[in-house]
């Protein structure tokens, strides 16, 4: 298995499909609340179509008040015959405004059966009724959560698309700079990195995503920051020398809006000496890995992610035996 | 064959504006691309956006105003492609502009010249004897409108373009008969993120965004554009209908011309006054650099 040089045909279609039918839509739509309802309808619809629910998962939803962590709200994905030695906590993507764990259902289940792993995926509170910083508090209430279900932090992998992404790295920093001990490894697929959407817009003069525009972003954005800068350190995460974090995949789409997001990533956290692989599939569009009913790369590329999963794991389960064995 | 498909291309000036569209198209257009510049932070995000798209590229830093990095940058570039390259197009440049002939610092002078002028000489000395060795390729030289154009207060920069032009015309005589393709690319203004990025106050750069909407074309545009006119032979590219008219008015009664040029700077828009003012000067250096 390996990243392919060239898009399949199926992508290609894709992209020209997305460019004909669906990136007018932008201009049809509203940018305001009502117009952020609609997108949320349109999404839905559209994940509905494009994604395929493994089979032999089980979904349990969960919804709890609890003293220590709040409300929490998800649901667990449970592939049958896990072994029960690790957990993924997902977060779904929404550039802030949109989706649910329900529009990532499908993914998260994929997720579940191809890494025989079980999978927490959280709810948070989105955008424009809940801005900046909800979301990523209520991330980290549900992180502290899981910890407190029983399992260590060795045996969590935290993975996460677009928003979701970005919120991965978010959440490992925080734990970094806390001093907490921290996961196994993180997953990104189409990560934002720059809440300001520079990166975007300087992309989308070489490469336009067929979806989305960085003016359109920028709108959607609006509604999340409100009067908070985009250079606000939990939002523009900045790591200096030393601060390396655990094992990081990235994935991205060689088309899409976020692919500098990607790399920029990559090199600021192989800059600071952490053990981080980043893999641009060409032609792919935003979060491929969800549309496996159009494009065949998409499972190839979560059977990358799921065994880089299992394999962070693994060498933490490792790594802490031998440790064990010289005290 | 086109020349412009499954390249071997080296673009200068590719960490921005016009450079990095060619090199895209080019690798869009199935080549392999060597993705110079002096800034190798925007060189590497044109290698990325090649190599996102399946293309390969890589990026070498080269001053293209010293020969010696030239001729490096020209052993590097046949490592790469394990073979002599087939496309180049010097494009690296800098704008300059705002003061008379006479206030223009002679070291100003000097530093314009020698990356707008010195450096396509460097690129043709270097590049023109490996192509025509083999007889085939292309090379695209990146002028301006301000070759021919003669406006007032952007002397260095018109003196270097102007330079730019005769070498392609010298070279494109010389190569007659060969298998390769001269074309000097003569733009007017282009749509790049300079003016959204300058220091131009709010105000201004609505205006400028707002001329450059109207009257730029995007730079993907005038590379596509320029590529396909290289690959059927022609000389002169001029991309958008000012830079023709401009052209023509200069060619058939060039003294009127010049008269008229010095009627816009005595009366147009930007007087003196407006010139002394920072926030101006920096909007006519963003037209001047314009790509």
């Amino acid at each position: 298995m390996f990243v392919p040089q060239a898009p399949s045909v199926q992508a290609r279609i894709a992209h020209a499909g997305a460019r004909l039918f669906v990136s007018p839509l932008e201009h049809v739509i509203p940018s305001g609340p009502l117009g952020v309802r609609i997108t949320r309808r349109v999404i839905a619809g559209f994940m509905a179509l494009v994604s395929e629910r493994a089979a032999g998962v089980e979904v349990q939803p969960v919804d709890v008040q609890t003293r220590a962590h709040g409300r929490i709200k998800g649901e667990w994905a449970l592939p049958e015959g896990s072994a029960g030695d690790g957990v993924v906590l997902y977060i779904h993507g929404s550039g802030y405004n949109l989706c649910s764990v329900g529009t990532h259902r499908a993914l998260v289940t994929q997720i579940a059966k191809r890494s025989g792993l079980t999978v927490f995926s959280t709810e948070y509170r989105l955008a424009p009724e809940h801005p900046f910083p909800a979301a990523p508090d209520d991330v980290a209430r549900a992180y502290d959560w899981l910890l407190a279900q029983g399992w260590s932090p060795d045996q969590v992998v935290i993975a996460g698309d677009s928003a979701g992404g970005h919120m991965t790295l978010g959440l490992g920093v925080e734990l970094l700079r806390d001093g907490r001990e921290l996961p196994a490894g993180l997953v990104m697929l189409s990560p934002l990195a720059d809440p300001s959407c520079d990166l975007m817009e300087q992309r989308e003069q070489l490469v336009r995503d067929p979806l989305i525009s960085a003016d359109g972003v920028r709108r959607l954005f609006a509604h999340y920051l409100r009067d908070t800068d985009p250079k606000h350190p939990r939002l523009t995460h900045v790591l200096v020398e030393g601060e390396v974090l655990p094992p990081t995949l990235i994935q991205a789409g060689g088309a899409e809006f976020l692919a500098a997001d990607a790399h920029h990533i990559h090199d600021m956290l192989a800059a600071v000496g952490t053990d981080v692989t980043l893999e641009v599939w060409p032609g792919q569009l935003h979060v491929f890995q969800a549309q496996p009913r159009i494009v065949p790369e998409a499972h190839r590329a979560l059977d990358r992610a799921t065994t880089f999963m299992t394999g962070a794991l693994a060498r933490r389960r490792a790594e802490r035996s031998s440790a064990e064995v010289t005290a | 064959m086109k020349r412009s498909r499954d390249s071997r291309a080296v673009v200068t000036g590719a960490g921005s504006g016009i450079g990095q569209a060619f090199a895209v198209e080019l690798g869009r257009r199935g080549g392999s691309v060597v993705v110079s510049d002096v800034d190798m932070v925007g060189a590497q995000r044109t290698v990325d956006a090649i190599t996102d798209q399946g293309g390969k590229a890589v990026a070498l830093r080269c001053d293209v105003s010293v020969l010696e990095e030239v001729r490096q940058l020209a052993d590097d570039a046949q490592d790469f492609f394990g073979a002599e390259p087939t496309l180049v197009v010097n494009n690296a440049g800098v704008g300059a502009g705002g003061q008379l002939v006479g206030d223009v610092p002679i070291d100003d002078w000097r530093w314009t010249l020698g990356i707008n002028l010195w450096g396509p000489i460097h690129g043709c000395h270097v590049f023109a004897p490996i192509l025509r060795e083999h007889d085939y390729g292309g090379i695209i030289n990146v002028a301006s409108a301000a070759s021919f154009g003669a406006a007032p207060r952007m002397a260095a920069y018109n003196v270097s373009k102007a330079g730019v032009l005769s070498l392609s015309e010298t070279l494109a005589a010389e190569m007659a008969g060969t298998g390769v393709h001269v074309s000097v690319l003569c733009p007017t203004f282009v749509k790049t993120n300079i003016v959204s990025n300058g220091r131009i106050n709010p105000s201004s750069t609505a205006a400028a965004n707002r001329l450059m909407r109207l009257t730029g074309m995007s730079p993907a545009k005038v590379a596509r554009v320029c590529l396909d006119a290289n690959d059927r032979g022609t000389l002169h590219v001029l991309p958008q209908l000012d830079a023709k008219v401009g052209w023509q008015i200069k060619r058939t009664v060039p003294g009127l011309y010049t008269r008229a040029a010095g009627l816009l700077e005595r009366f147009g828009p930007l007087r003196d006054e407006d010139v002394d003012n920072p926030e101006l000067t920096d909007l006519d250096l963003t037209r001047v650099e314009g790509r």
